[in-house]
């Protein structure tokens, strides 16, 4: 069996939710300014709600990951009514406060629900997994990858092209401009939220049939994302799914290779490397702007 | 047309704890450009910030055509039809100048090809018509000014409130923008205009208001104000200089 591409397809795999996680931290700190720790949960409570859909009531898979990824829009709204309308937040600071509470708040009554169960899928694409150059492919992997292309090239599309996704540029420019112009706060953060939920959730139902997936999976994959969104630079959509798989990849290596304890520390080795030495990420290329 | 379009009764705005605004209270004709002349630090951006409600004020009413917005938050004042070209113009560095004009329709219209207005926008300011496509980071000084003024214009305002639209511009660019500024007073706009250059905004202005240190400290007829004593000392004096 081929090591290095049974690493290269495992990395690959969580990397490609590692890559979600940190493209939605990186929409809201456009939007907001803020760090979204609720990130790490929306993946959870995609993840359990996939799977308690499925295991109650064995729907077809697309009918578990759309419940997967309605979860998602309900967290995203949750989360803007929770940190900018009741807290009247409008610093950064506060709002990133308040994401703590709620990730704290999501996973305690994910717990309450769930009752400490663990929740899986079967592969979106069957069981038998793809023997490539001596090694084996789950196709879990290439249907994550499939949902991170086909994710950043949406998301790039609809910044560039739609007028919502251009007034959450603009509000990352200059959120006081985007309100005296007519857009309210609270507008930008629900789309902002309700994106990055959407993504987490997204990377839970992919996930669940590699890991199993219970109140307690989010934080440490939000950890990773964070990560990851740090590496490619916070804001930066392609530099957010490169660092995501980055991580994986590097992660999968230290565990085929190495040992697997230490696979959990690999990102978090990463993102203090990249904190010192280039806190801007890897990709930063700030525009020089003439005032 | 000469009703009052905005209408601020002893507005006090604060930054923190110290107040910088104590008390102000002007209004702004309908088809007219009203100006609120100033030196640097009399509090001009900080009581057009309290009436937009970008800075909550300790206490004031605020009325746009009759309407009361004193606690209105600033999205609301904009869908009023009320329209800012901020201090140090503020345009949306990395959206292309396109997109600059576009973001100002977004009170009047839900569909972004439409651009209502950019024909009118483009025949005041033909200078941007060459750099739609670029990002309006790249723009010159006077450029952006004119893209900030642009972008407000696309909301059709009911009232045009233009914050320093001369500062950090050469003469030759000042001019250029004051001459835009005639042409939208002469098609019935309503302005408030905030400006430190007395001799240009007095020139422009059909009525102006002197504050100092957060206080209105004399106001009238721009042309009375042209020859006031307080008016030529503290301004046109120091601008024989420029």
């Amino acid at each position: 069996m081929n090591l290095l591409l049974q690493v290269v397809f495992a990395g690959l795999s969580v990397g490609a939710v590692y890559a979600l996680v940190a493209v939605g931290f990186g929409v809201v700190a456009n939007g907001t300014g803020a760090v979204n720790f609720a990130q790490g949960e929306y993946v959870m409570v995609g993840g359990v709600v996939a799977g308690v859909v499925h295991e109650v009531w064995h729907p077809p898979l697309p009918v578990s990951v759309l419940c997967a990824v309605a979860a998602g829009v309900v967290a995203g709204l949750v989360t803007e009514l929770a940190v900018s309308r009741f807290s009247g937040a409008r610093s950064a600071e506060i709002i990133t406060i308040a994401t703590i509470g709620l990730a704290v708040a999501l996973k305690a009554a994910v717990l309450l629900l769930t009752d400490r169960k663990t929740y899986g899928l079967p592969h979106f694409l069957g069981e038998r997994p793809l023997r490539v150059g001596g090694a084996v492919a789950d196709t879990q992997t290439l249907w994550n990858l499939a949902v991170v292309f086909v994710v950043a090239v949406g998301l790039s599309l609809f910044f560039r092209r739609t007028r919502q996704g251009t007034i959450l540029r603009a509000a990352a420019d200059d959120p006081e401009v985007v309100t005296s112009l007519g857009v309210p706060f609270h507008s930008v953060a629900r789309w902002v939220f309700v994106i990055a939920a959407v993504l987490g959730a997204l990377g839970g139902a992919g996930l669940a049939p590699l890991s199993v997936m219970s109140y307690e999976s989010g934080t440490l994959l939000g950890l990773k994302g964070f990560a990851a969104a740090m590496l490619g630079g916070l804001g930066n959509l392609y530099g957010a799914v490169i660092g995501g798989l980055v991580i994986g990849l590097v992660e999968a290596a230290v565990a085929g290779y190495g040992s697997a304890a230490y696979g959990d520390a690999v990102a978090f080795v990463i993102l203090l490397i990249i904190l010192f030495t280039r806190p801007t990420g890897l990709f930063s290329q700030r525009k020089v702007v003439r005032v | 047309m000469t009703d009052s379009a905005l209408s601020v009764r002893d507005l006090r705005v604060a930054h923190g704890r110290l107040e910088v605004v104590h008390g102000v209270s002007f209004e702004a004709r309908g088809g007219q450009v009203t100006c609120l002349l100033g030196t640097n630090g009399a509090g001009k951006t900080t009581t057009i910030r309290g009436l937009l409600g970008l800075q909550t004020p300790r206490s004031g009413t605020v009325t746009v055509g009759g309407t009361d917005v004193s606690r209105h938050a600033p999205h609301r004042l904009a869908r009023l039809g009320v329209a800012h070209v901020p201090e140090g113009r503020r345009v949306f560095a990395n959206l292309s100048v396109r997109d600059n004009l576009r973001m100002g329709t977004l009170t009047r219209t839900r569909r972004w090809r439409e651009e209502p207005g950019l024909d009118h926008v483009l025949h005041t300011f033909p200078e941007l018509t060459p750099k739609l496509k670029d990002a309006a980071g790249v723009l010159s000084g006077g450029q952006q000014q004119m893209l900030a003024i642009g972008r407000a214009l696309m909301s059709r305002p009911t009232l045009l409130i233009l914050d320093e639209p001369s500062m950090g511009l050469s003469p030759k660019l000042v001019s250029r923008i004051y001459q835009a500024l005639a042409g939208l007073r002469d098609d019935g706009h309503t302005i408030l205009l905030v400006e430190q250059n007395a001799r240009l905004a007095l020139e422009l202005a059909d009525h102006a208001y002197v504050l100092e240190t957060g206080h209105i400290a004399e106001s009238g007829p721009a042309g009375e104000l042209i020859a006031s004593a307080r008016v030529q000392e503290i301004y046109l004096g120091s601008q024989e200089e420029s």
